[in-house]
């Protein structure tokens, strides 16, 4: 009996090392071709930013990273880890021979410790053309300079301590489900026209010694893991900060986090928000709302994501009809409660099991044959359309003829 | 066309050039168990540095020049050896069969993994900023035929691609040269080059060890390819499961040696071993400067042992002559190997080493750069860094998996046995080599080096050690 319990507990902690990651090994697709690297980036986190960077006509880009952009599109980059970039810092006109910046929501002191931030944090100096997934695009050669822009002060305060976090969130009384944070009186999210819109969060941020603050956005009832909607990085000196933030968002109420694993002040929060012009079609979006009269005869140009929303008490069977050079990811989000019985039992199985078992994405490979998808929606829950075009070939689309809910 | 260039190429790396090390290995006539083990892990090495030489040497030729530049000699070879190469190959297919039905287990769940990894590593895209680094080098070293640019930070080419890293040109070398003749379509010869560091190290462990008791082998050999930071693609074409190879290679050969010396061997026979022991040093460093630190813990372990059982023998000066002059030779040998990458490296940056002395932004940005450092990896005072940054690889089973928390369970049973016994075993030589990384490591965090701390995949290096030692105390209470 002795003998099996230590065989059992040696196959345990063997087991406690591989079986989160067993489960996500066995592949999600299939690539069309074994030894194309191609169709497997479609399915990933890089896919957006590179379609986003091969369907534009950039040539230079300043950047954080090279690897991704080097072996993916045909930028050509100023590494900020070159000898070049020091004379750049020194030199505030060098930014002449540059179309882009690329940030990371890990951030960099090249972007917020040197003049680069007045040009990166000042819509009437950049635009913020991309947003996603941690990787944003500045087009340093556009600005909102002379563009009607709407400003909002907020406030925080420290509203929940998770994950070894304290959360100051910004107060907006538009989410009382939010059962992570606690329903919030005070300041009421400003009356928004419907689009998109290039934030930027500036605030006095007084701190006790050097630290580290993540900020992320929360929007809808949607729960997540809190890793997973971090827009930004701010590394703090002792004393006061000013810290400035950007990122691209829907005209609905939305919620500031900042996580912060020691105690901060966080004072004049003021929101400035720019609406950008003819952006749909241009801009990686989440959530906004239901789009089904946009989608079907138009054509997709850039990797998006699209909402639809099921309020009814019966479930919805939603089939499109789709061609295109690319990938359909299609998922479903359940109600709060669902939600949050998915993130207490994610803490006991790990989240790759989770991922596995709930929301789980199909993908569907799209080519040039027009080919039908078709998914149940359950009553009261959404379903994410995400059209993934594949980054080998610019100018790919997708096109909707047909999308039906019955 | 593409298709034969990839056939001679798998072929000359895992057959043709494998014979022809193991042929040099017999010719050597020092008695060594795991030379086949040696042979794989070294042919993976000397492609690179093969293909690397005549790029220095003979630059600007065509694809076919240098891939049949490289195979000829060892096909010409096989071909004219075919009696023993289809001994080799029969020896190959005879160390892979297992025994009874616990052996058989135990290797049936290591297969398992091994499966699931190379479906999982095909199949996922390389994503990692260092692992797309490499490989643009290596396309770049194929588009110029040519490796003098190497290494550079200012801008090597008209899109801006910098190479400032002090590691010499080995690994990026190695996905050079299975990319050499091939598309860009041709994204699986690189990842099988890459992964077969992993697997031919899994094998060794598997197939090397216990030969009456396969148990032992399979079960480290598993969890070690259960490492979650190898199995969950952060490794991705990535270096680090080539420098691992050459660690646990020099590892192994160095208790091959010590476990299989009369004691009253000659000085020529022991030079031999010390060459070829220079010869593993030589390449591991060539693959990753982490070479340098396989060197450390080889000579440290080797005097550790060698001079505890010779203790008698501690103040006779000809004695300590002969280990001078052993060390020395394997220390050359080891320095030959390198010295134009380290001549180069030394002529750009001013040092041997530099990881973030040679990026002039940082200098010029210092204070804030090393606010941001310590603070983007949370490591700012000495008791965050042990506990928080070396401590997480007892923590982060998701990253590091079983088997570094295995270790310290079994840690006192395995002082206890090891006190018990008097001769030297594989097991006694795992468990002073991890206890030598962890006082190495410790000692470099104490002293301001952060270089584990920050990059805790150079955690890993021991990774198949612990794998060891862990998989030797199991098989005792199994």
């Amino acid at each position: 009996m002795l003998r099996i319990l230590k065989r059992i507990l040696i196959v345990a902690f063997v087991f406690t090392g591989i079986f989160p990651k067993v489960v996500n090994v066995i592949p999600k697709t299939f690539p069309t071709r074994f030894t194309s690297d191609l169709s497997r980036i479609n399915a990933s986190d890089l896919a957006g930013i590179l379609c986003f960077l091969n369907g534009e006509r950039y040539k230079t880009a300043l950047t954080l990273r090279d690897g991704e952009y080097l072996n993916y599109t045909k930028l050509n980059i100023k590494f900020v880890l070159s000898d070049e970039s020091v004379s750049l810092i020194k030199n505030q006109k060098s930014l002449e021979n540059v179309d882009i910046v690329i940030n990371n929501s890990y951030n960099d002191p090249f972007f917020y410790k040197t003049w680069l931030k007045d040009v990166l944090y000042n819509q009437e100096r950049s635009c913020l053309v991309y947003d996603d997934l941690g990787y944003q695009v500045f087009d340093v050669k556009k600005s909102f300079q002379g563009a009607q822009c709407t400003k909002f002060a907020f406030n925080a305060s420290l509203s929940d301590v998770q994950d070894k976090f304290n959360i100051y969130a910004t107060h907006v009384k538009e989410f009382p489900y939010l059962t992570t944070l606690p329903a919030a009186n005070g300041v009421t999210f400003p009356k928004l026209d419907e689009g998109l819109y290039d934030v930027l969060l500036t605030a006095d941020c007084d701190a006790t010694k050097p630290q580290k603050i993540d900020f992320a956005v929360l929007t809808d009832g949607v729960l997540h893991n809190l890793s997973s909607i971090k827009k930004d990085t701010f590394y703090l000196e002792k004393g006061k900060n000013k810290i400035s933030t950007r990122f691209v968002h829907s005209n609905i109420p939305f919620r500031g986090l900042f996580l912060s694993k020691d105690n901060v002040e966080l004072s004049n929060i003021t929101v400035k928000f720019c609406k950008i012009q003819n952006s749909f079609s241009k801009l990686f979006q989440l959530y906004p709302k239901t789009y089904t009269g946009y989608l079907v005869g138009n054509t997709i140009t850039v990797s998006s994501s699209f909402l639809l929303e099921n309020k009814e008490n019966t479930a919805k069977q939603v089939t499109l009809k789709v061609s295109g050079d690319g990938v359909l990811a299609t998922s479903l989000i359940g109600d709060g409660i669902v939600e949050s019985m998915a993130v207490r039992l994610s803490k006991l199985l790990g989240n790759a099991l989770m991922k596995r078992l709930e929301n789980s994405p199909s993908y569907h490979i799209v080519d040039e044959e027009e080919s039908e998808v078709s998914v149940q929606v359950a009553p009261h829950s959404k379903l994410i359309l995400s059209f993934t075009l594949n980054p080998a070939h610019p100018g790919a689309q997708f096109k909707i003829s047909s999308l039906k809910i019955s | 066309m593409q298709n034969i260039y990839i056939l001679l190429k798998v072929f000359n790396v895992f057959l043709f050039m494998p014979f022809f090390v193991k042929k040099l290995f017999d010719k050597a006539a020092v008695k060594l168990d795991f030379t086949i083990f040696y042979s794989y892990a070294l042919s993976i090495c000397l492609i690179s540095w093969l293909y690397v030489l005549l790029l220095r040497v003979i630059p600007y030729q065509s694809h076919a020049f240098y891939i049949v530049s490289t195979a000829l000699p060892f096909v010409l070879f096989f071909i004219y050896h075919y009696k023993e190469a289809y001994g080799f190959c029969a020896r190959l297919y005879c160390s892979l069969k297992y025994m009874d039905i616990q052996n058989k287990i135990f290797a049936y769940l290591f297969f398992l993994v091994v499966v699931l990894i190379v479906l999982n590593y095909f199949n996922m895209p390389v994503l990692g900023n260092d692992s797309l680094q490499y490989i643009y080098l290596s396309k770049l070293i194929n588009s110029l035929h040519d490796v003098s640019f190497y290494p550079s930070t200012s801008p090597v080419d008209l899109r801006g691609f910098i190479a400032p890293w002090s590691h010499p040109l080995g690994y990026p070398g190695l996905l050079a040269y299975a990319q050499l003749g091939l598309t860009d379509q041709h994204d699986a010869v690189l990842k099988l080059f890459s992964l077969s560091a992993l697997l031919m190290t899994a094998f060794g462990m598997a197939t090397c060890l216990f030969p009456k008791d396969r148990r032992a082998d399979f079960f480290g050999a598993t969890l070690l390819v259960a490492t979650p930071l190898v199995f969950g693609g952060q490794l991705e074409v990535h270096v680090d499961t080539t420098r691992i190879l050459m660690f646990f290679a020099s590892f192994l050969f160095l208790y091959d040696y010590m476990k299989n010396a009369s004691g009253s061997d000659s000085i020529q026979y022991d030079v031999k071993a010390f060459l070829i022991l220079g010869i593993l040093n030589g390449y591991g460093c060539f693959m990753h400067s982490s070479g340098i630190l396989t060197y450390v813990m080889c000579i440290g372990s080797y005097l550790f042992v060698f001079l505890f059982r010779h203790r008698a023998a501690f103040f006779d000066v000809s004695f300590l002559r002969r280990q001078v002059i052993l060390i020395s030779l394997s220390t050359c040998v080891m320095l030959l190997i390198i010295s134009i990458d380290l001549y180069k490296t030394i002529k750009v940056h001013g040092r041997i080493l530099s990881d973030l002395e040679n990026i002039k932004i940082y200098s010029y940005l210092k204070s804030d750069y090393a606010s941001y450092l310590q603070l983007s990896r949370g490591l700012d005072d000495l008791s965050t860094k042990i506990v928080s940054g070396l401590g997480r690889i007892f923590t982060d089973i998701d990253l590091f998996g079983a088997g570094y928390i295995l270790y310290l369970l079994i840690l006192p049973f395995a002082v206890k046995n090891m006190l018990a016994k008097k001769e030297l075993s594989i097991e006694t030589m795992s468990h002073l080599n991890v206890l030598l990384f962890f006082s190495l490591a410790l000692t470099c965090t104490f002293i301001g080096i952060n270089t584990f701390v920050f990059n805790p995949r150079y955690l890993l290096q021991i990774q198949p050690i612990v794998c060891l030692a862990v998989a030797c105390q199991l098989k005792r209470i199994w």
